[in-house]
């Protein structure tokens, strides 16, 4: 039995301990809106949050992640307010296919709660993780600037 | 229901109103091709909308939506004619069938074809509402004006939502050819930037082919034989006998796939399966691949295109020069899936698919023979028709890659096979390793120059097929005496497909370095040699003219910066770049780029300029990171590791201005690729004398 915090609530699994949480979130709890990308932790599309921090959920088995604490995509808004980091993603218009951006999203959640005003090499750093096919990076950058920009005036 | 036909010859309008349940119009331009001259894509569509109690119109959506805009683009058109408010629109995916025309999505032409379609559409509706308003106002129908959804008498102040006038509109005669907009009227085309999607997107409620659900649904894997053209000789699985997560290992021709309770379990079991394949290896190899390609290169090839005659000028100075484009993959991020449910009443297929019609083409052919074809034809018979059934999905990437039908006919051979429902996705490494290929081409350039003029250009190509190959390498932008263009073809095996701008994604590279070196052989700076060859390539001129202003061409940069310019007709627009570059330690860095592109009349300028940004990601992708290069019959790439892509980190601060034009729309996903590669070589060149000679570059 393996229990697992995601999103606020807590769910018991008796399957493969081994079973990477990806397949677990979209086949068990039908949380899709994390992706199979590269399966070897290249790309960046099945990035959730574990304790804060971003983990590739693609290579990341739930054996790891007893009382871990479990963010995905589907549970950063507030009922129907979407996260800051939405609404920027909102106000760019950063996707185009959108495939990759649950994973660009948390990537940036992760970097923006560590960091209130990352410098651009740490926004590099942590971006380049996720990689996008369509070419978004341009309103990424844009978005994640926005969301700073925010919280200094709000400081 | 009703069914109301007219007779004219070149349309008709079907109108079908359910009482009550809301207006359906349908509008079908049909393609009479000795009608409507020979004009490309002249099969127009047909297109429905609905509005309904709430005031929502739905539109039925017939292209795919792959990243590229068109859920968006394509309803503006609907909105704009019909005279309501974006969110007031639904988007329906269209199942697979005729009744829509093409839906191939493919050659950046779903505005170009449903430009006129779907804003007829928008309009017939609207004038039926306003004679439905009038009728009731009693008032002339020419003194009603619609607004936000709504038919309006301002004289009076009376006003009707269109949710108001559902059964009165559905009784009125269909207008024959409704009045669209002049373009000064418009108050969305030109003007809407955001996309309807976005909000499901940035919240993981976006449901892609990979994201079907169904009750009982199994997960497939599959493993494809490595070597090109083998098959499957013998599958070992007694290991999985005792797995109870494990459903079914289905033999295919050249594939094995293995059904299990979870995709995870599925591709680990199918990791350890003991798998014989006809051929382990053969003797296919980029290396011969290419050596046969330089040899034929030296041969005269077919004639592709010729224009003009040498004048017999005397010749100031010859160039040759030789370029080569790598096999690319299409490495959408949503890998290759498809979900298939073999029922009592037919066949449901979702597939994330630009091309519905193939892949219910493709099931048709799995499902209706043997056995299989007594029962389909047996569901007919009882009245089940069009028992199979293809639900294209919302795509995460397409590029070209799912026009192909081969992951659609697998998922649907396993289901056949397991007898469950069955969602086949693909690993990554079978995707880079069984795509279809941007085809390897090797190219040969000959110029006769006069002193500031091209006398005599000459290109041959070596492809392993015709329009991925020559493709975009006849439509120079320039006035030159004398173009010939010859080609050879020469298949060795790979799969080859179209890949995002399709033969413009290598020609573009290759015509517009040689033209660049042409401009340097005869002592021209080669913003200034383009233009003077442009007289008769006006449009082409002006986007040239505009990235190089905006790029500040000319100025003063530092010793280890250049710039590089390169202009492309293609797609109906016109797009020029200039990338500036600098060169650290011998690596090279993008900067910037600038472009300029000529698309004609804009419906969403913001679904624009994401199109051309991510068309010079792709394109540079392709140019500074990784071609797929084959080793004893196999792919030697497998994931992003030795398959990369551009990251955050190297994407280049880009600049998009669009013209301002009144032409007709021209395509915009694929216009963005083709420039970027030669532009970028250009300004490697302007910084370092060495001139790139393949793509990917080899620096």
């Amino acid at each position: 039995m393996t229990t697992l915090h995601i999103n606020g609530k807590t769910h018991t699994f008796d399957i493969d301990a081994e079973t990477p949480l990806l397949w677990v979130l979209r086949e068990k709890l039908g949380l899709s809106g994390t992706k199979f990308g590269c399966g070897v932790a290249q790309c960046g599309s099945c990035t959730v949050l574990v304790n804060g921090q971003a983990v590739m959920s693609c290579v990341t088995p739930i054996s790891n992640l007893q009382n871990k604490t479990i963010v995905t995509i589907e549970g950063i808004a507030q009922d129907d307010q979407l996260h800051p980091i939405q609404q920027a993603w909102m106000d760019e218009q950063v996707p185009e296919c959108g495939y990759c951006q649950s994973g660009q999203i948390m990537t940036a959640l992760s970097l923006l709660q560590d960091k209130a005003n990352p410098s651009d090499e740490e926004i590099d750093a942590a971006m380049s993780n996720v990689l996008c096919r369509c070419g978004t990076y341009q309103r990424i950058r844009k978005a994640i600037k926005r969301v700073v920009a925010q919280q200094q005036g709000d400081a | 229901m009703e069914t109301v036909k007219n007779s004219s010859r070149r349309e008709f309008i079907k109108l079908s109103a359910v009482t009550g349940a809301g207006l359906v119009l349908g509008v079908q331009l049909t393609a009479c091709s000795k009608d409507s001259g020979n004009q490309a894509g002249v099969f127009q569509p047909n297109i429905w909308l609905a509005i309904d109690k709430q005031n929502k119109v739905t539109v039925v959506l017939s292209k795919a939506e792959m990243g590229q805009g068109v859920m968006t683009a394509l309803s503006t058109l609907v909105a704009e004619e019909l005279d309501v408010d974006m969110d007031s629109i639904k988007v329906e995916l269209a199942d697979a069938s005729d009744k829509y025309g093409s839906m191939l999505t493919a050659g950046s032409t779903s505005i170009q074809e449903l430009w006129l379609p779907l804003r007829t559409a928008g309009a017939a509706a609207r004038e039926m509402l306003i004679k439905a308003a009038s009728s009731q106002f009693d008032v002339a129908a020419n003194e009603c004006q619609t607004k936000h959804g709504a038919v309006i008498h301002q004289a009076s102040g009376k006003s009707l939502k269109y949710s108001e006038l559902l059964d009165a509109a559905a009784q009125q005669s269909v207008p024959q050819e409704p009045k669209l907009k002049n373009p000064n009227q418009f108050s969305l085309i030109g003007k809407q930037t955001n996309r309807i999607e976005t909000q499901d997107k940035v919240t993981g409620k976006a449901k892609y082919g990979i994201d079907v659900e169904l009750p009982g649904l199994k997960y497939a894997a599959i493993r494809q034989a490595p070597v090109f053209g083998a098959r499957l000789q013998s599958v070992n699985s007694s290991n999985l006998s005792n797995d109870k997560s494990i459903h079914s290992v289905v033999e295919l021709d050249n594939a094995v796939a293995v059904v299990a309770d979870s995709y995870w379990r599925a591709q680990k079991a199918l990791n350890s399966l003991d798998i014989k394949w006809s051929q382990e290896a053969s003797d296919l190899n980029s290396v011969q691949i290419r050596n046969d390609y330089k040899t034929l290169a030296s041969q005269a090839g077919t004639k592709e295109f010729e224009r003009g005659i040498e004048s017999g000028a005397s010749v100031h100075n010859t160039l040759t020069s030789d370029y080569e484009a790598a096999f690319q993959a299409h490495a959408t991020m949503e890998p290759m899936n498809c979900t298939v449910h073999i029922h009592d009443d037919g066949c449901d297929i979702w597939a994330p698919t630009q091309h519905p019609q193939g892949a219910l083409d493709a099931a048709k052919e799995v499902l209706q023979t043997g056995v299989r074809k007594l029962v389909f034809k047996a569901l007919e018979k009882v009245g089940v028709e069009n028992n199979i059934k293809v639900h294209p999905t919302l795509i995460g990437g397409g590029f070209g890659r799912r026009l192909q039908q081969d992951f659609v006919v697998q998922a649907v051979e396993i289901a056949v096979q397991a007898g469950v429902p069955v969602k086949l996705i693909w690993s990554r490494e079978e995707d880079i390793q069984h795509d279809f290929y941007r085809p390897y081409t090797y190219h040969r350039l000959e110029a006769k120059l006069g002193q500031n003029t091209i006398l005599d250009w000459r290109h041959r190509i070596v492809g392993p097929t015709h329009g991925r190959s020559v493709g975009g390498s006849t439509h120079l932008p320039y006035d030159m005496e004398h173009i010939y263009i010859d080609y050879h073809k020469k298949k060795h095996g790979v799969p080859i497909g179209s890949w995002r701008s399709i033969g413009s994604s290598h020609n573009a590279f290759v015509t517009e370095s040689f033209i660049d070196e042409i401009s340097h052989a005869l002592n021209q700076d080669p913003f200034s040699f383009r233009q003077k060859l442009m007289k008769e390539h006006q449009r082409s001129l002006r986007v040239l003219n505009e990235a190089a202003q905006m790029a500040g061409w000319g100025k003063s940069l530092s010793s280890n910066q250049g710039m590089g310019i390169a202009v492309h007709p293609g797609f109906g627009s016109f797009i020029a770049m200039v990338a500036q570059v600098s060169i650290h330690d011998g690596a090279l860095k993008v900067e910037k780029v600038t472009a300029a592109v000529d698309c004609g009349l804009v419906v969403n300028p913001a679904i624009v300029k994401a199109q051309i940004e991510g068309g010079i990601v792709f394109g540079l992708t392709a140019a500074l990171k990784d071609g797929i290069t084959i080793e004893a019959g196999k792919v030697e790439q497998s994931n992003f590791h030795d398959f990369g892509l551009l990251s955050y980190e190297e994407m280049p601060e880009i600049t998009v201005k669009i013209i301002d034009s009144q032409e007709d729309p021209g395509g915009i996903g694929e216009v963005g690729v083709p420039p970027i590669a030669p532009a970028v070589a250009n300004a490697y060149f302007a910084v370092s004398g060495k001139r790139l000679k393949t793509i990917p570059f080899e620096i």
